[in-house]
């Protein structure tokens, strides 16, 4: 399988995020080695970095305030190994979790792999995943959304579009809509109006890119995975050249929307930059600011480690589509996964075929996923990181401020007991 | 996405997580401007009680609208509220007595809600604030505060009180930011110093700017583009500590050197410079308009008795 120039240098920022980011990505990359190398464990893994890119949605809408808990949660790793039971007990009934370690075996004689190696019940990305889960939507794994099912709806990649959020505790601090809404109410009162403004439209640019592009991968994989098609599905020649030419518009339409979205973004990062030159003039150290501020930097940060994981699960996935003959293999790997269904218990039987069935509609949106998941991640990390350094200004202020006053209460008293003593 | 995009991304990715490596950090006293400074120019009064052009106005103790059980309570946060925002600065004198006053404040409560549920409180209240000259309305604006609170536990919940207080002082400081200087905070980065002078950052976070200042006078080596930003730094936080204008001008005089000494070039510098010249422009401005208010003060202490 050929995967576009574009979508692999899309990937390579992720590539970098993925030798920066921490060990959950690089134990999803130990990890691949003992998985059983399909397009189902790509796919997965897709799966999960969409689930990150999308918790980063959810984190960047959730209501916030100065006491709120949940930031700090998020950053918190004593907080993910405490979740890790509730996670796995959630996933017990999940089609892959559930049955993959029956047929991993059987699947790697046909397909290859490390056989003495077993692959974890659940990797480590999905781990960071799902924690961020439990955190937001709260322990019953009942009001979580949908993780497993890339969405098929084009326009809601980045997004879930069930679940039920935990309300947020906000008993003496004031609750904003969102991570957004809090970090502008920092903002001197002038700017505040048009940073809202700004970014609604900033909003709607990205969101046509992204549809656009998503569109694009759909067109892709059609033609890339036409040879497996069955007769009846398959397409003929001037049906791909008809594909062909619609990308190659698409691409034209792309262009184009992309320098109308980066100029709506150039506007609002610019208004971000004037009004953080007057902040930095005019900084208020009242407390519930300053906690405020703490909580926005700490769901920030959360946002920019869930985009770097996720960049760097779709770097993998990329790596690891583009240089085997993975996809090429989905014949082969759905015949390995016929014969080792001899291999699932009675009482699993069930899930197995909601295994295939997944598998089924997750292999054809992988790769448009990979170009949305990466587009997103990349635009959430930049503007995580732009807030985390607004937030900073007033924390590193505080932070100072209290030092100062710390010390010269220090020196007041040990110049009033040298006087003491002097006298 | 081009080539120099992804260079661009990778330099924001590595810029993010080397930040942090600065180089030392005080944080010293400021002024934020008023937005509406030209239109309040033209409510100035002068010449009438003494020499010199003073600022001064009435707050009417009868506020408009809102017609509610909580009038009283709400009427109360939002005198007290302005009376402690005007009398930070003093830029603006509080006239004492309604009645007589060539310019006043009037308030109108516009709108309040205020609900309670058992897990969750939302309150919302908007205000306008008038400042009339006569007969002539010269500034006009309207805010409103929101609260919105929610706990799992009841009784954590704030008293209806704490979330009046709350939207009050909220209004009223956004109107009070838009008639006054406001004190507040500027972060100031400190230059690599020559070692012999590495302690000096000490003093200064310690904020013993007076020994600071004395010892970068003295230095005798080489006085170069950051000896001089430093100083300017020192300076600006000794009269911040002190109040007094000579600090400030032997700050201005230390930036104007280190600006001629190739800080023109230097983001930090004129970053630095810059909103030194606006804090410096605002002080002279508080200073000169406070020294004003006074002669009013002084002349209603005579008249009425000692004035706030």
């Amino acid at each position: 399988m050929k995967i576009s120039k574009s979508v692999i240098n899309a990937v390579l920022v992720s590539v970098a995020s993925l030798v920066m980011s921490g060990c959950s990505v690089m134990q999803s990359g130990a990890e691949s080695l003992a998985q059983v190398p399909s397009l189902e464990n790509q796919a997965n893994r897709i799966v999960v970095g969409m689930g990150l890119v999308r918790t980063n949605t959810v984190i960047a809408n959730m209501p916030i305030s100065a006491d709120a808990t949940w930031p700090d949660a998020l950053n918190d790793e004593l907080v993910l190994e405490d979740n890790k039971q509730m996670i796995s007990d959630a996933l017990d009934m999940d089609p892959y979790v559930a049955t993959h370690e029956y047929t991993d075996l059987y699947q790697k004689t046909q397909l290859g792999g490390f056989g003495l190696v077993a692959a974890p019940r659940i990797g480590a990305l999905t781990y960071s995943a799902l924690n961020r889960a439990v955190i937001l939507y709260g322990p019953d794994k009942e009001n979580w959304p949908t993780f497993f099912d890339i969405e098929t709806d084009l326009s809601t990649f980045h997004k879930f579009t069930d679940g039920n959020l935990k309300q947020v505790e906000a008993s003496s601090a004031n609750v904003y809509p969102s991570v957004t809404d809090a970090l502008i109410s920092l903002m001197p009162t002038n700017f505040q109006k048009d940073l809202q403004d700004a970014r609604e439209e900033m909003i709607i640019g990205f969101k046509e890119v992204a549809a656009l592009k998503s569109e694009k991968g759909m067109y892709e994989t059609q033609i890339e995975t036409n040879d497996d098609a069955s007769q009846t599905e398959a397409l003929d020649e001037q049906a791909i050249i008809d594909l062909k030419q619609k990308i190659l518009e698409i691409d034209t339409s792309i262009s184009e929307k992309e320098i109308v979205a980066d100029e709506k973004e150039t506007i609002y990062t610019s208004l971000l930059d004037e009004a953080t030159k007057v902040l930095e003039s005019d900084i208020e150290l009242d407390e519930e600011q300053v906690a405020l501020a703490k909580n926005i930097l700490l769901a920030s940060s959360a946002i920019k480690k869930g985009a770097l994981e996720a960049g760097g699960a779709f770097a993998l996935s990329t790596t690891i589509l583009a240089t085997t003959n993975i996809v090429q293999d989905f014949p082969k790997e759905l015949a390995s996964l016929a014969v080792a269904r001899i291999y699932i218990p009675d009482d699993k039987a069930d899930l197995f075929d909601k295994r295939l069935s997944r598998l089924g509609k997750n292999a054809l949106y992988a790769i448009p996923a990979i170009a949305i998941g990466t587009y997103y991640a990349v635009k959430q990390s930049l503007l995580a990181g732009r807030y985390e350094s607004i937030a900073e200004i007033i924390v590193e202020a505080d932070k100072l401020q209290k030092e100062a006053e710390r010390d010269r209460l220090v020196d007041e008293e040990n110049a009033k007991n040298e006087a003491k003593e002097a006298s | 996405m081009t080539r120099y995009k992804y260079g661009f991304i990778l330099s924001s990715i590595l810029a993010l997580l080397v930040s942090g490596c600065g180089n030392a950090k005080i944080v010293i006293p400021s002024y934020s401007p008023p937005k509406e400074y030209k239109k309040l120019s033209e409510i100035e009064s002068g010449g009438d009680m003494r020499e010199g052009t003073y600022m001064a106005m009435a707050i009417n103790p009868e506020i408009a609208g809102e017609a509610s059980s909580d009038k009283k309570k709400i009427d109360a946060i939002l005198i007290n509220a302005i009376k402690q925002g005007l009398t930070e600065t003093n830029f603006i004198t509080i006239y004492p007595i309604f009645d007589t006053a060539n310019v006043a404040l009037n308030m109108q409560v516009i709108s309040y809600e205020y609900e309670k549920s058992s897990n969750n409180i939302n309150a919302d209240m908007q205000v306008a604030f008038t400042i009339t000259k006569g007969i002539t309305e010269y500034i006009s604006k309207t805010y409103s505060s929101k609260a919105t609170r929610y706990s799992s536990n009841p009784n954590l919940l704030p008293s209806k009180s704490k979330i009046l207080l709350d939207l009050g002082k909220e209004v009223s400081k956004k109107f009070i930011s838009d008639i006054t200087p406001l004190k507040t905070r500027q972060l100031r980065e400190f230059k690599t110093m020559p070692s012999e002078l590495d302690y000096i950052i000490t003093y200064a976070k310690r904020g013993n700017f007076e020994s600071a200042v004395e010892d970068m006078e003295e230095f005798s080596g080489d006085k170069d583009v950051n000896y001089f930003y430093n100083l300017a730094v020192l300076y600006e936080g000794l009269g911040a500590k002190t109040g007094e204008m000579e600090s400030f001008n032997h700050a201005k005089k230390s930036y104007a050197k280190a600006m001629r000494r190739g800080g023109s070039s230097d983001e930090v510098i004129v970053n630095a410079k810059s909103r030194f010249d606006n804090f410096y422009r605002l002080f002279q401005m508080t200073q000169s308009q406070k020294n004003q208010n006074k002669n009013l003060s002084d002349e209603l202490d005579d008249m009425y008795g000692q004035t706030e």
